[in-house]
């Protein structure tokens, strides 16, 4: 599959305001560049990653025991650490699938209590809504928080530092991130699969928006819509590195997502501690190419896998769940060719 | 139900060695829920930490060594004037410097029906005018528009409030940006439609107006947190509708605010229940 030459903007080149409308409307696949935006020392590609596809028919399901299996198979070892969940808590309309739902966040508090963590917290810093009171008691995920007895840290509102971005394509340099995400041991991304009718897909990789602090750039984060979604996306995944992914794709939604599309079962959780082979993975699960997709084309050039030559599946085989889900027009010819 | 006093003693609890307060107890002192705190509890705390607040070139950074917030500088500006209090850099200096700033504009949009021309405020420097930083911005300098010696520019009232209309969801009430997108229409927020209205309360004849006023009565109470609460609360008192029910129900949901030790909420929602100055500070 030939590569698609993927366009950042140099250090200190702001979109002009076509650029960014473009960018808004279409994938940016433009004018390629010859150097790359980050240290080749600084990243190596995992000679091999592992995505476990579990099943979960519906929300029934006890994912303490699934996740804890997961964690287990995987090799996860969070003993003394002090353990991030992030999941994607956008807004709450009922009927919908557009948050990670608070059973498999549950679970997932579970299983790391069993396998040891020194702590856990759940963390979320929405772009859309501002207010997580509201989204916290509406989804549900308060009175497991409660239950769990596991502290909410709102992202937009966390102390900040300044951090040097370890990729740059955004030309940004540096973001103030919260300190709760830059002190934590085990950092797990815990999206929702959706389409996404900017970036293509969101999963693993782009729900680290919601790291960006809201009170120092405002809402939506137009910072990062101003300097590409994608190159952003590749920034966030290249300084935080996440250790873990935990996607919920038991109900997922297509169309046009991240928040209007339709819930559409899929009916599994992708585990990997390889953020860009979990993404990828879920990328086929879905009907969409992933060397076409920009940010996961340039991701898995340094960030990690995407060939499925360097991909193992386990637990359930892939084709079990693929699908060709709908999505905006713009995004159509990213299909795959089953 | 919650005690109004145990509300004031989170408060002070929360306060920080530098007179500030952060977004939770134990969190460096940010500009918005100091803002909010010391609406609040008055302004007889000492130091007047609002009047010293770290400022650049007239306009107050969201923290120390921050940089600058345009939705926060203007409840600063709303705080000074209902505390009467002068910031050391001048209150006219800060009001110049929020008048001079603007949202970058944008071509027309393809992928959503609204006039991008219209320059109101964004949050921060280099990004687009959203409703928020806007309907703050409009309020504080229709505030200061009224006093004595401020000046203020009459053009930057006109183009907010069109910007707001523009925005203004098609059955009334604001989301926090488009009023639609990619064809479809968008639903409105509570706490961004009772910020909206704050800033439009002397255009009540605008059937805009009318309709997010509806929304407002109807929906309050379907967005249950402090915040949504206690500003769908200053809202609707600012247009004389009924807030006796409303009351009672942020009062219940006060003990969720407090666990998740939110901050500006506790202290908007002691703002709005206390009738301290009955609401003088986001009065028109």
């Amino acid at each position: 599959m030939p590569r698609l030459p993927f366009r950042y903007h140099a250090p200190g080149v702001r979109l002009s305001r076509r650029d960014f409308v473009a960018a808004l409307a279409l994938p940016v696949v433009a004018a390629g560049c010859n150097r790359r935006p980050y240290r080749r020392r600084d990243f190596s590609l995992p000679r091999r990653s592992v995505v476990e596809l579990l099943p979960a028919s519906s929300y029934d399901v006890d994912f303490g025991d699934l996740i804890g299996r997961g964690l287990r198979d995987l090799g996860v070892t969070v003993a003394g650490r002090r353990v991030l969940l992030k999941p994607n808590m956008v807004e709450y309309e009922p009927g919908t699938a557009i948050n990670t739902n608070p059973l498999v966040i549950a679970g997932a508090i579970a299983a790391f209590q069993r396998a040891g963590a020194a702590e856990i917290v759940v963390a979320e810093g929405p772009g859309h809504r501002r207010d997580t009171e509201y989204l916290l008691t509406r989804t549900g995920l308060y009175d497991h928080l409660c239950d769990h007895r596991v502290r909410f840290v709102d992202l937009n509102e966390d102390d900040v530092e300044y951090v040097p971005l370890k990729s740059n394509f955004t030309g940004l340099g540096q973001l103030a991130l919260p300190v709760t995400v830059l002190r934590s041991d085990f950092v797990v991304s815990m999206p929702k699969l959706k389409t996404h009718h900017w970036a293509g897909m969101t999963a693993a990789m782009k729900n680290f928006f919601g790291t960006v602090p809201g009170a120092v750039y405002g809402w939506p984060k137009n910072v990062l819509h101003m300097h590409g979604i994608e190159n952003s996306i590749l920034d966030l995944n290249a300084t935080i590195r996440p250790q873990l992914a935990i996607v919920d794709a038991v109900t997922a939604m297509e169309g046009d997502g991240p928040i209007m599309g339709r819930p559409r079962h899929a009916g599994f959780i992708a585990m990997s501690q390889d953020v860009v082979a979990a993404d990828a993975t879920c990328c086929r699960v879905i009907g969409l190419d992933p060397e076409r997709l920009p940010y996961l084309a340039e991701a898995g050039r340094f960030l990690g896998n995407i060939d499925p030559a360097r991909i193992e599946q386990r637990g359930e085989r892939l084709d079990r769940y693929a699908a060709e889900f709908d999505v905006v027009d713009a995004f159509k010819p990213y299909r795959l060719t089953r | 139900m919650v005690d109004l006093a145990l509300l004031g003693e989170f408060l002070l609890r929360a306060r920080n060695a530098d007179g500030g307060w952060g977004y939770q107890p134990g969190k460096a002192s940010r500009l918005e829920p100091t803002c909010w705190t010391s609406l609040a509890l008055g302004n007889t705390l000492e130091p007047r930490v609002l009047e010293q607040w770290p400022c650049a070139g007239g306009l107050l950074l969201e923290r120390d060594s921050g940089t600058p917030n345009y939705a926060f500088h203007a409840q600063a500006l709303i705080a000074l004037r209902a505390l009467n209090l002068e910031h050391t850099a001048g209150n006219r200096t800060l009001l110049g410097a929020l008048q001079r700033v603007k949202g970058t504009p944008l071509p027309p949009s393809t992928i959503n029906r609204q006039d991008n021309s219209l320059q109101a405020w964004s949050w921060i420097d280099g990004t687009f005018s959203w409703v928020e930083p806007t309907a703050w911005s409009l309020l504080a300098l229709k505030q200061w528009a009224a006093s004595r010696d401020a000046v203020t520019e009459r053009t930057r009232i006109v183009v907010a409030e069109q910007m707001l209309i523009d925005r203004c969801c098609a059955k009334g009430g604001w989301n926090y940006g488009n009023a639609n997108m990619l064809g479809q229409e968008l639903k409105p927020f509570v706490p961004t439609t009772a910020i909206a209205l704050l800033s439009l309360q002397d255009r009540e004849s605008l059937p805009e107006v009318g309709r997010s006023v509806a929304f407002l009565e109807r929906e309050a109470t379907s967005e249950r947190s402090g915040t949504a609460l206690a500003l769908a609360l200053m809202a609707l008192r600012a247009y004389g509708r009924s807030t006796d029910a409303l009351r009672q129900i942020l009062l219940a949901q006060l003990p969720t605010t407090l666990n998740l030790g939110k901050v500006t909420s506790v202290a908007m929602s002691l703002y709005a229940l206390g009738e301290r100055d009955r609401h003088a500070a986001v009065a028109l």
